[in-house]
């Protein structure tokens, strides 16, 4: 089966790549490259903080035991404020663990913010992604509890920008071509939800490093922006931010977590769901 | 029992009655003690490995700038660092103060507290009293503890020095030998290379090696007197000469003897240009090593003596002659002791004198040339007898090596006790590791890091494979490098002097420019 993939990889690869790079990519690449601004970060020395969450589960036969935990980490390694639940249900559906983790993520955020030992705040991902799969009443009540912090995505399918020019491939994508791999960042771009206003900024914190997504809540200008990469850049390895790094560790459900959950809970003698395919 | 000291860190992993891993709150010393509470009680632990890992800077860092960057983070992070020890368990603290080593049955559980060894359980373990117990120097780790070696095993069960040059393999003899000095015990220095002449210490005799060449075998004396192995003329005109009327002649009527049997042999054409080199040697030897051998000598052990730590230079001997003077010494030495204990457990049976009485101790220098590992030498033979025999007659043997591949390994096996300083070669530590069962892998590959006088001791002679530094011996003023620079000032200095002193002595305009 998967020999047929590769060839038909090797047959289509001309065609499929210039899908991507068809009659559009020179203006959008215009585009892009009035909207760059040349910047090398002047690193400001601040506390950051880092808001991370992370789910997983066991399935066994009739009923899943799920773990879900988020965190705020400092840089100096310091759990600010932390969140978990853990239960044995008859079902746990993953988008359902996801929702319960995003919205743990933002009591964590608000908490951290409360703390005040963070200068700013960096949540993993994107606000418009996950705010957008909630009921507008939920969304605009979680937007709130985001209000200090800023979100930064180390990937991103977005076409808010180049969409409209018939884009085949995210913004970030572009925004990577164009600008050779120096440090700088795109100029903010408002975009309109209905839990108020967003601007996104395609930013690279140093020369040579990926690009990252960041999403600023409230009106943001040239100024704001460079403050802001001014600060991440402080605590940022390889043009990402440590703290983000270091709550992802910190807040990760491994499968062997879980299996030790699943010990503690007597669990381990249970048919598993999979058992019948010996996963 | 003793109150425990700091408290360092706590047991991680999975644990082994011998072998437990800790993570510790500071970075640790490999050869520092650690005190576990388990089992019946306290038991004592010697870090055997020692690692310091950073979250940040992993081994994932992929260049320069994310080093650096991650060097940033990593000061502001508290958990960023991660000391982790090795620890080899040692046997319950109670027990090892009673010099013997009982090691738990099971092992410990993980999360119990790891703390640090204090001074007064560390000196009841490796500050040993008593006649035997001698004192070498402190733990390294631990320089307020005294470390004591036992004199007894190393007579009885032997000791081999292993070392790079330079670590200190001979401060470490001469040490030995000035806390024999003392007690007085009987000791033999084959001094190969002069090591010893500078040393100053009480009860010393400084001997130059002697044989009366009456008392060798013929293949001995065409070594002594250089005849090569291949020289087969050579070796049969000596061997016709060499005869029991020969052997009888003393003094210089000895050499005449030799050298008219030596001469008869030019009769036979065959043998006749072999018979003019032999007497050619016999002329060298007479004049060349006078001073070693003496056919008029009564008895080559008298230069011995007992109580005393006999220093015989070896330094103006070749190879081969050292290798005939070494063996033959070694011979009669042991043939002497096996003496005296049958003298001892039957006094009717003194026919003739006993030389030593009492337990005497050999050191070997250059053991990878004395006792080779691919070659077959008289020394290697005694040298194996004693190791194997020495036990029961009373005579030790420490051979000292730069070289232990290099080294006899059934001889290097029955050292019973081993003293090992920095070593390199991965050749070498793993000829020492298999001779050795006393000595872990994980101690082992601790060999690079340690610096001159440190030393790992193990076996029989220490209750516990221990991390020692060395006393510098003060009394000897020889072995260490040379200073060349030093000494070619002298020189040039010394020159411009006797120049300027012979000036004075010249009528000036008497030396035309």
């Amino acid at each position: 089966m998967l020999k047929q993939v590769y060839l038909d990889a090797l047959k289509t690869r001309e065609q499929k790549i210039s899908r991507i790079k068809d009659a559009n990519y020179e203006a959008i690449s215009k585009e892009a490259t009035r909207n760059w601004a040349a910047y090398r970060p002047a690193p400001r020395p601040c506390q950051s903080a880092g808001i991370d969450s992370s789910w997983n589960k066991r399935a066994f036969q009739g009923l899943t035991l799920y773990v879900i935990d988020a965190v705020a980490v400092s840089s100096s390694n310091e759990v600010i404020a932390s969140e978990y639940v853990d239960d044995i249900a008859e079902s746990a559906r993953s988008e359902s663990l996801e929702t319960r983790a995003m919205s743990m993520e933002a009591q964590v955020t608000q908490k951290a913010g409360e703390s005040g030992k963070a200068d700013v705040i960096c949540v993993d991902g994107s606000i418009v992604a996950r705010l957008n799969k909630r009921a507008a009443d939920m969304a605009f009540a979680e937007a709130k509890k985001y209000t200090d912090s800023i979100f930064v995505a180390k990937s991103s399918e977005s076409r808010a920008q180049f969409g409209s020019f018939g884009s085949r491939a995210g913004d970030i994508y572009y925004y990577n071509r164009i600008s050779n791999s120096s440090a700088g960042y795109s100029t903010p771009f408002k975009v309109p939800t209905p839990f108020g206003t967003i601007f996104e900024v395609y930013a690279r914190l140093r020369d040579s490093t990926p690009m990252v997504r960041i999403e600023l809540l409230g009106e943001a200008g040239d100024q704001e922006v460079r403050e802001i990469l001014d600060k991440l850049c402080y605590h940022s390895v390889a043009g990402y931010p440590y703290c983000l790094k270091l709550a992802h560790n910190t807040c990760k459900i491994s499968n062997q977590d879980i299996d030790k959950i699943a010990s503690l809970f007597s669990l381990q003698n249970e048919h598993g769901a999979r058992d019948a395919l010996n996963e | 029992m003793s109150d425990n000291g700091a408290a360092l860190g706590i047991l991680v992993g999975d644990t082994r009655p011998d072998k437990v891993y800790f993570e510790s709150r500071r970075s640790v010393s490999i050869g520092e003690y650690v005190v576990l509470e388990y089992g019946k009680g306290r038991v004592l632990g010697l870090v055997e490995n020692s690692k310091v890992s950073s979250d940040a800077l992993g081994t994932e860092i992929r260049n320069f700038d994310e080093a650096y960057e991650s060097s940033q983070v990593a000061v502001e992070n508290k958990r960023d660092k991660s000391y982790r020890a090795t620890v080899r368990i040692l046997g319950y603290v109670e027990d090892l103060r009673k010099c013997k080593s009982v090691i738990p049955a099971i092992p410990p559980e993980p999360g119990i507290n790891v703390y640090e060894a204090t001074r007064e359980d560390l000196a009841a373990v490796f500050s040993a009293r008593g006649p035997e117990w001698v004192r070498v120097g402190t733990l390294l780790r631990n320089p307020e503890v005294d470390a004591r070696v036992n004199v007894d095993k190393v007579v009885s069960r032997h000791l081999a020095i292993l070392a790079m040059t330079g670590m200190g393999k001979s401060n470490l003899v001469s040490l030995l030998a000035k806390e024999l000095a003392t007690i007085p015990g009987t000791v033999i220095i084959f001094d190969y290379h002069g090591d010893y002449s500078s040393l100053d210490i009480s009860n010393l005799n400084f001997t130059d090696a002697r044989i009366n060449p009456r008392y060798l075998s013929w293949e001995k004396l065409a070594d002594v007197i250089e005849i090569q192995d291949n020289a087969s003329n050579q070796r049969h005109v000596l061997r016709a000469a060499f005869t029991q009327d020969v052997k009888d002649r003393k003094d210089e009527d000895f050499w005449d003897a030799l050298s008219s049997g030596v001469a008869a042999e030019r009769t036979d054409k065959t043998y006749r240009e072999a018979s003019n080199k032999v007497l050619d040697k016999i002329d060298d030897a007479r004049n060349k090593f006078k001073k070693i051998l003496d056919p008029g000598m009564h008895e080559p052990l008298s230069v011995i003596k007992n109580g005393k730590i006999n220093v015989v230079s070896l330094v103006e001997l070749t190879e081969k002659q050292a290798n005939v003077l070494v063996s033959y010494y070694l011979e009669e030495v042991l043939n002497d002791r096996k003496w005296a204990e049958n003298v001892k457990k039957d006094p009717t049976k003194a026919t003739r004198q006993v030389r030593f009485p009492a337990p005497v101790l050999v050191v070997i220098e250059e053991a990878h040339v004395f006792v080779p590992k691919d070659e077959d030498t008289d020394t290697k033979y005694y040298a194996s007898k004693v190791a194997r025999e020495g036990r029961k007659f009373g005579v030790g043997l420490v051979i000292v090596s730069q070289r232990p591949r290099g080294i006899d390994a059934n001889i290097l096996s029955q050292m019973g006790s081993l003293a090992v300083m920095r070593m390199i070669q991965p050749d070498d530590q793993m000829h020492v590791s298999a001779a050795s069962e006393s000595l872990s892998r994980d101690l082992l590959d601790q060999l690079t890091s340690l610096n001159p006088g440190e030393a790992i001791f193990a076996g029989q002679w220490v209750n516990l494979p221990t991390f020692v530094r060395v006393e510098e011996v003060k009394e000897r003023t020889l072995g260490s490098d040379l200073k060349a620079v030093e000494q070619w000032k002298r020189l040039d200095g010394s020159k411009n002097m006797a120049k300027e002193s012979s000036d004075t002595y010249i009528p000036s305009g008497y030396i035309q420019d």
